[in-house]
């Protein structure tokens, strides 16, 4: 097609969208004025751009990320796609068929193509990275099962990974599970002996060796064809620190100190299944092998009466069952089953521990006791036992003899209510008598010191309790000016040191080990809820975390969910005052939490997820940071559903859509809301919501303001450093920035980000690169796990961390300094292996006039990085050594090359290599956009071809344009040109235009670093003594010396036969003599 | 960082510009290693739409997507010279890329059953039109000896995630006139895509 054609169409067409519709048929046939293929042509054309709809709308890299999503299965909305792996592989496993799935993941039976046998292969699910929880159970399934070698415990083959999911290759179990066997209806009694022997066997196996299910239950046994008892899922195992193994506890978590008896403990968060969990799991205590027996005499139970021993409508009633109520008698509901087997059910389920059998053998050996007389006929009932007493459970009338037995059992437990009871009654009474002095002495709180919160024990079963009330009690400690709550952030580290999953739930037990190694929280503060009829009792205590005793307790009551925060506020008082702050203090910051943040546990839950969520999105700066926001965004409006007048809520969600990059439109309306209301709101708050909504409103000052007083009474606010950090950094007051920087790197150890930025900035305190060193060295640690770019990046940062304090050290004529970094860098691998690292501090040597030193590093530069720049930058070395040998050699070298880059070409036409440059120009424009070259590129190099032909007239202007675009693009050949333009004007005998030109490059000394840092020094210096020569041609001798001795100082540490030094000393040798170079 | 997700603004990602400028000045095996990187955004970008959609999330992709290129490209670099040419060389790299990418899995499903990486499967990208990333090449190709600043623009918001003001910056001309270019090239590359027939010469 003709181009003027084509531009015809594209204005024809334009012209005709301009138009309204219905007006479009008419214009066209005016405009193409019979031309029907013209007409046509644009006619099709807004026929397609109709319907383009989003087409090429959506980035490449996103479109190309959603197809191979769709490849790879993740499209939910399509079933194959969820089949997917169903005759598939995985590792050497085919896949054959799915089993089963569960929270833990799914099941598929698979044919281990290897060895040839059949296996079920269990998969984590598909998006478990986040959940470090389920995987680290996923893990510890593998290998805590794999340690046992037991006929009924599931052989576990294979541990491995598939795509990044964890998977677990094991014994292929043929039967069914436990809970299906039992189906609500009652196992005859010798199949209930004889399946309980064996996992009394496979428990004491386990047990031996340290191990504790914690989760035994009817789905977590599996009974064969054969009817073998095989116990599954070692998903929760714990390992005990087992007399061998009590003291090598590799992975550093939970190693309690053996208790009192002979059982070791761990301390246990509340996991495992509710009907089936032991009365100390259900209280979140320290668990041993004990809690596996109640949770097997509960199977037992459920196995002989078809019946769970405790089950309810909800998990709190349940829970209620389990800590305080009897089941009713298994022989009761089947008085089928032998006498003995119901006592040892009864044992089993014992609610007092030590009442409980105490090993699983000791179980083992009542049930074989069982089976042997039962055998020969001994046992108490005389009902002939047959398979399955299916549709035979009559309402039983207990037998006389089994009354008895029964009574004897209730005898037991009451005796055991009454120890909880007489318990209770003992922590009430300490927890509730009134605390002579100030018991809290002990703990030496000064103002500003810190607590922790531990996550309070909620046993009401409510959901919407967990994590909540913590905080809730933050937020109101955080109303203290006396007392400081630790950050989650801190907690976090703690954890990490723990080899913990951030975020993990802090219990008591916890919490004091992180106080112990904190060392600087004085004070842990644990928590409890529960609730009696419609009465929310809510507890606290203070523990001294370096004796582990409780120092004051607590309590409230709440009559209902909405009083449970004032409540709580009423808690934090006493806490506060407890903990020694004045009464008239507590009164002056006494803002009820219920109107601090809002009256709704809801909103609160969300909200305070939503922040958690972008904090540590923010910590781990792992680019999850717009996701993060979205998801806080979703969060966050919720919540302001639930509560309309939430200030905070507002707040944050503004930000959320802000660091979407929303318009202001659509966040402004959240700030104004939050600022409306933060009346209302705690200090720390109302300061945040201030120094947000106007950093929003663009109103710097008054942002720096708020949050400055925001950081006065909560110097650790997190996003309060941030926001101020920003604003410093906005208004270029690095040093301040810095001094933030280097805080937050301070408060999070373990984020990347804030060590990186802390490494980078510090040389701008004048620090120098051994300070900020370790910033570097932390990023770097904690990157090990990151991708190459990642670590690329800490790299350049770490360079640059030493290259900043040369270049401040010469911009301020402070060579010694530059030379000893210098020297320092020589040595640093960093710097040697940093990529540009050569070529950085190659320029520097060459600035500082060391050219053997700067030829030794640019002569390293031949990684992939730098390796195109080598033979121009070691060029641009010949050139300052005044080796025309050398720089012909490179230069004709470089004309080769594909990439000839714009100070080699300058160099060709100013040594005369015509050809060379014609090659390399002709190259030029391929650098650039196809019919782009930019203008000032060009302009720059035709100008000095002119001037290198002489034609200065011609060759002025388009140098000057050339110039004035590369100031702002390429500053080395600013400089280079600015000698040349210079001297241009002095053969047309235009000093004054010279000096003018050469005065300009050399006022740009700061620019030297712009682009390749120092890259420009050695043509800034030249311009230098350009400008000098010129001073003294027009006979200002002050100025010429002046420049002279400045360019001296910076040479100090020169060789002494750089040129530019032997032509100094050469002038002060001999003053008069001008310096004439061409 | 930080809440207000404020950058360091200093020089970073020398590694990926001076791959690039590698491969822009004609060394094909900084192909090699830039390819990955690549790759790697696009499985961590598949690998986010997997979770999030399953979780029943909605993916913020537009963020998603920037932070992306960032990461890959990062900000402008100190030492490229000319900001324009980076664009360029980046956009050129991602249509190159992603193109092979395509190619290379047209070639496995053919294999199979499938004659054409259909795209009817994802309406959403390619808003029901069937067309797949080397048509798209090839058309772009022939837009680019027809009109090049049309193919350029493309290139630029297609391959290289820029905004109509930031395409702007880099081919110095007005965002209007981007949008006008950027329209009639969408609507005449749907019609090359779609009739196959016009080659527009």
């Amino acid at each position: 097609m003709e181009p003027e054609r084509w531009r015809r169409i594209e204005r024809i067409y334009h012209a005709a969208l301009e138009r309204d519709a219905s007006e479009r048929d008419a214009f066209l046939e005016e405009a193409c004025a019979g031309d029907e293929a013209l007409r046509h042509e644009v006619l099709s054309l807004l026929d397609r751009q109709e319907q383009a709809g989003n087409f090429l709308e959506v980035p490449a890299l996103e479109v190309a990320g959603r197809e191979l999503a769709k490849e790879a299965g993740g499209d939910p909305r399509r079933e194959s796609a969820r089949r997917g792996l169903v005759g598939g592989t995985i590792s050497h496993y085919r896949v054959l068929e799915k089993l089963g799935s569960g929270g833990m993941g799914v099941v598929y039976k698979a044919e281990d193509t290897r060895l040839r046998r059949l296996v079920a292969l269990k998969l984590l699910p598909e998006g478990f990275e986040k959940e470090t929880d389920a995987f680290g159970r996923f893990r510890r399934e593998a290998q805590a099962a794999s340690a046992l070698n037991h006929p009924n415990i599931c052989t576990i083959y294979d541990i491995g990974e598939f795509e990044g999911r964890p998977f677990i290759a094991m014994e292929l179990l043929e039967g069914q599970t436990l809970e299906d066997l039992i189906g609500g209806k009652p196992l005859e009694a010798s199949l209930v002996v004889d399946l309980g022997v064996q996992v009394a066997d496979a428990l004491g196996a386990a047990h031996g060796k340290g191990i504790i299910h914690r989760d035994i239950k009817p789905r977590n046994i599996f009974v064969t064809t054969r009817d073998q008892a095989k116990v599954l899922d070692f998903g929760l195992a714990k390992q005990l620190p087992s007399p061998q193994a009590a003291r090598r506890d590799s992975s550093g978590e939970e190693t309690e100190a053996g208790s009192d008896e002979a059982f070791a403990t761990v301390s246990g968060a509340i996991l495992g299944t509710p009907p089936y969990m032991s009365p100390e799991q259900a209280r979140g205590e320290l668990l041993d092998a004990r809690t596996d027996l109640f949770s097997f005499g509960a199977v037992l139970y459920e196995m002989a009466t078809g019946r769970p021993a405790f089950v309810a409508k909800t998990h709190a009633l349940t829970f209620d069952a389990v800590l305080n109520q009897e089941p009713e008698s298994a022989l009761a509901l089947n008085p089928k089953i032998p006498l003995d087997l119901n006592g040892i059910i009864h044992k089993a389920i014992e609610k007092d521990r030590h009442l409980r059998y105490q090993t699983a053998p000791d179980l083992e050996a009542d049930l074989k006791r069982l089976k042997r007389d039962s055998a020969t006929g001994r046992a108490t009932t005389g009902q002939p036992a047959r398979r399955r007493a299916a549709g035979e459970r009559e309402a039983g009338v207990p037998a006389a003899a089994s009354g008895r037995r029964a009574w004897g059992n209730w005898w037991f437990w009451l005796l055991g209510v009454t120890a909880v009871v007489l318990a209770v009654a003992i922590a009430g009474f300490y927890m509730l008598r009134p605390t002579p002095s100030r018991p809290t002495a002990a703990l030496n709180f000064h103002p500003m010191d810190t607590v922790l919160i531990a996550s309070f024990d909620n046993r009401t079963g409510e959901a919407v309790l967990n994590g909540s009330l913590e905080y809730a009690l933050q937020v109101d400690l955080d109303n203290s000016r006396f007392v400081s709550v630790a950050p989650r952030e801190r907690i976090d580290d703690a954890l990490a040191l723990m080899r913990k999953p951030p975020n993990t739930r802090v219990d008591a037990a916890l919490g004091r080990e992180i106080c112990l190694r904190d060392g600087g929280i004085r004070a842990l503060i644990t928590g409890r809820v529960e609730k009696f009829g419609a009465t929310y009792v809510l507890s606290a205590q203070i523990i001294d975390p370096t004796t582990g005793n409780a120092v004051a307790g607590f309590e409230e009551q709440a009559n209902s969910q909405a009083q449970i925060l004032p409540a709580i506020h009423l808690l934090s008082n006493r806490i506060r005052q407890a903990l020694g702050e004045k009464l008239s203090q507590i009164r002056q910051s006494d803002v009820a939490l219920a109107r601090v943040t809002t009256p709704s546990l809801t909103a609160l839950r969300l909200y305070s997820q939503a922040n958690e969520d972008l904090e540590e999105s923010d910590t781990r700066g792992s680019g999850d940071w717009a996701e993060a926001n979205a998801a806080a965004w979703g969060l966050l409006k919720q919540a302001i559903a639930v509560d309309p007048s939430f200030a905070s809520a507002y707040i944050l969600a503004a930000w959320s859509l802000r660091n979407r990059d929303k318009p202001p439109a659509e966040y402004m309306p959240y700030a104004k809301r939050a600022f409306e209301l933060s009346g209302n709101a705690t200090e720390p708050e109302r300061y945040f919501i201030e120094g947000s909504y106007y950093e929003m409103e663009g109103q710097r000052d008054k942002a720096e303001g708020a949050n400055e007083a925001l950081l006065r009474i909560d110097p650790n606010n997190y996003w309060g450093l941030n926001n101020l950090e920003n604003d410093y950094e906005s208004d270029d007051r690095m040093q301040d920035a810095t001094n933030i920087e280097v805080r937050i790197a301070k408060l999070r150890p373990q984020s990347v980000d804030a060590n990186d930025s802390a490494a980078f900035y510090l040389p701008y305190l004048g620090r120098g690169f051994r300070e900020a060193s370790p910033y570097v060295e932390r990023a770097s640690a904690l990157l090990s796990g990151m991708s190459n770019s990642g670590r690329a990046r800490i790299a350049q940062d770490a360079l640059w961390t030493q290259l900043y304090p040369v270049y401040r050290a010469w911009m301020k004529d402070d060579v010694g300094l530059a030379n000893t970094e210098l020297s320092q860098a020589e040595k640093n691998p960093i710097v040697r292996n940093g990529g540009v690292g050569p070529e950085y501090f190659g320029f520097v040597a060459l600035a500082l006039g060391q050219a053997a030193q700067a030829n030794s590093f640019f002569q390293d530069m031949s990684t992939a990085e730098t390796r195109f720049d080598r033979e121009a930058d070691l060029a641009t070395l010949a050139y300052v050594r005044g080796d025309q040998t050398t720089l012909r050699y490179w230069l004709r070298q470089i004309a080769q090359l594909s990439w000839p880059g714009n100070i080699p070409i300058s160099l060709m036409l100013r040594e005369g290599l015509m050809s060379e440059a014609n090659i390399a120009i002709r190259k030029l424009p391929a650098e650039f956009l196809p019919d782009q070259p930019p203008p000032w590129e060009m302009q720059r190099v035709t100008g000095e071809k002119l001037l290198a032909q002489g034609q200065a007239a011609k060759a002025v202007p388009l140098l000057r344009k050339g110039m004035k675009a590369a100031r702002f693009e390429a500053m080395p050949v600013y400089f280079f040109d600015a000698d040349w333009l210079a001297r241009a004007y002095e053969k047309q005998g235009n000093l004054l235009a010279a000096v003018q030109v050469l005065e300009g490059a050399s006022a740009n000394r700061a620019a030297v670093n712009f682009s390749v840092p120092m890259a420009g020094v050695p043509f800034w210096m030249q311009d230098e003594m350009d400008l000098a020569r010129l001073y003294r041609r027009l006979g200002r001798v002050q100025d010429a010396e002046r420049i002279e001795n400045e360019l001296r100082k910076l040479l100090v540490y020169a060789d002494p036969d750089f040129p530019l030094l032997v032509e100094l000393k050469k002038l002060k040798d001999a003053p008069t003599l001008a310096h004439n170079r061409n | 960082m930080g809440i207000l997700g404020c950058s360091v603004g200093h020089s970073r990602r020398q590694d990926v510009t001076a791959l690039l400028r590698a491969w822009s000045g004609g060394d094909e095996a900084a192909l090699g290693t830039l390819t990955p990187l690549v790759y790697e955004e696009l499985h961590r970008i598949a690998r986010r739409y997997m979770s999030r959609e399953q979780s029943g999330h909605t993916l913020q992709t537009t963020a998603l997507i920037n932070e992306a290129y960032l990461r890959l490209i990062g900000t402008r670099p100190a030492s490229w010279e000319n900001r324009a040419h980076f664009f360029a060389v980046c956009a050129q790299l991602m249509r190159r890329i992603l193109t092979d990418f395509a190619r290379s899995r047209l070639s496995r499903k053919r294999g199979a059953d499938a004659a054409h990486l259909s795209l009817d499967e994802t309406p959403e990208i390619f808003q029901e039109e069937s067309a797949d990333w080397v048509a798209l090449d090839e058309a772009l190709g022939r837009l680019a000896a027809l009109d090049p600043r049309k193919s350029q623009v493309v290139e630029l918001r297609f391959f290289g995630g820029l905004s109509a003001e930031e395409a702007a910056e880099v081919l110095k001309i007005s965002p209007k006139t981007i949008l006008r270019d950027w329209n009639l090239a969408r609507a005449w590359l749907l019609r090359e895509m779609s009739d196959g027939k016009h080659d527009g010469a």
